[in-house]
């Protein structure tokens, strides 16, 4: 392939048609990664929809799917433990950032499928692997009921700012299990990812 | 009492709650990035409403996708108006969904199940509304 770049930072721009290419090989249908904040989510959530009208995906899947991403992307915005700093005018958010990936696969049964990357405390790596682990084995009514009880639990005393639900409505939306990883990265972080396939 | 409206946005429903009649309807989407807080006037409306107005009450919910926090503050809402439905208050609950949202069809059924004296009523509607 030929290439007529300009650049003073070769290896990003022409990188990048490469890059590109090789997220449309592995059916990504968009990738988004950095701060996140509440307007992020909503205008993704409305870019996933119309995605998924031009896929001609069923409505229980888009509305699952949905699901889905959401979740993921309210645990990044809550739960990340990489911060944007505040600045002092106060006028912004603080921001957390992840990466957010929703692809279609390529073979077989085309289902869709979003993945969610953060960094959090090394310290909360044990409990996610061991709640996701648990939700692993079980059926759907088995996740059902599990739902229902948590959902009747009064606040949790962490520092959960949504209902610690997330995990189980996207496992009950998931059409196998959740798939996780928990890269430790230095002494205090780990980078967690997962993915959820509708 | 006061009425109490909210306007929707893209991540939040709209709220019309009427005192004179006991009417109240949630309707659009539910994945505020703080459900607590956006429900906090709404379990303190209702609350309210219970505690002063002897009159039936009925909700109607459209809600066409809520998310797992939402779907946490909603059970102590239906919670609340269980506990008034046993101490015999008349209250009905509408549930509304798209036909082919499944999702919302069964999220009605389940908190329907969660449930035992109010009246609880799934209602589907096509295109047309």
């Amino acid at each position: 392939m030929t290439q007529n770049c300009i650049t003073t930072y070769p290896a990003v721009l022409q990188g990048l048609h490469e890059f590109y290419e090789s997220l449309q090989e592995e059916g990504i249908l968009f990738c988004y990664s950095g701060p996140t904040n509440q307007g992020l989510v909503e205008g993704i959530g409305d870019i996933l929809r119309q995605r998924m009208a031009v896929e001609e995906a069923g409505t229980s899947e888009v509305h699952g799917l949905f699901a889905i991403f959401i979740e993921q992307m309210q645990n990044i915005l809550h739960y990340s433990a990489e911060t944007t700093p505040q600045t002092t005018d106060q006028y912004f958010d603080e921001m957390r950032h992840g990466v957010v990936v929703v692809g279609r696969e390529r073979e077989a049964m085309r289902r869709f499928f979003v993945i969610c990357g953060n960094y959090i405390e090394k310290s909360k790596g044990q409990v996610l692997a061991e709640k996701i682990n648990a939700m692993r084995s079980m059926n759907k009514d088995e996740l059902k009921a599990l739902y229902k009880e948590m959902r009747r639990q009064d606040p949790t005393t962490e520092d959960s700012k949504g209902a610690g639900l997330g995990f189980l409505e996207m496992a009950r939306k998931a059409s196998c299990p959740l798939d996780y990883c928990i890269a430790n990265v230095s002494e205090e972080l780990s980078f967690f990812s997962v993915k959820a396939v509708r | 009492m006061q009425d109490l409206v909210i306007q929707p946005t893209k991540s939040s429903p709209e709220v019309v709650f009427i005192a004179a009649d006991g009417r109240l309807s949630l309707r659009g989407e539910s994945y505020p990035e703080h459900a607590v807080k956006f429900y906090e006037p709404v379990l303190q409306w209702i609350s309210s409403y219970l505690a002063t107005e002897s009159a039936p009450l009925q909700l109607t919910m459209d809600i066409v996708y809520f998310n797992s926090s939402s779907s946490k503050i909603l059970m102590n809402l239906f919670d609340m108006l269980e506990d008034a439905a046993a101490d015999g208050k008349d209250v009905h609950v509408v549930w509304r969904y798209h036909e082919e949202n499944e999702i919302a069809e069964e999220c009605g059924e389940e908190f329907k199940e969660e449930t035992q004296f109010l009246r609880f009523e799934l209602q589907s509607y096509g295109d047309k509304g």
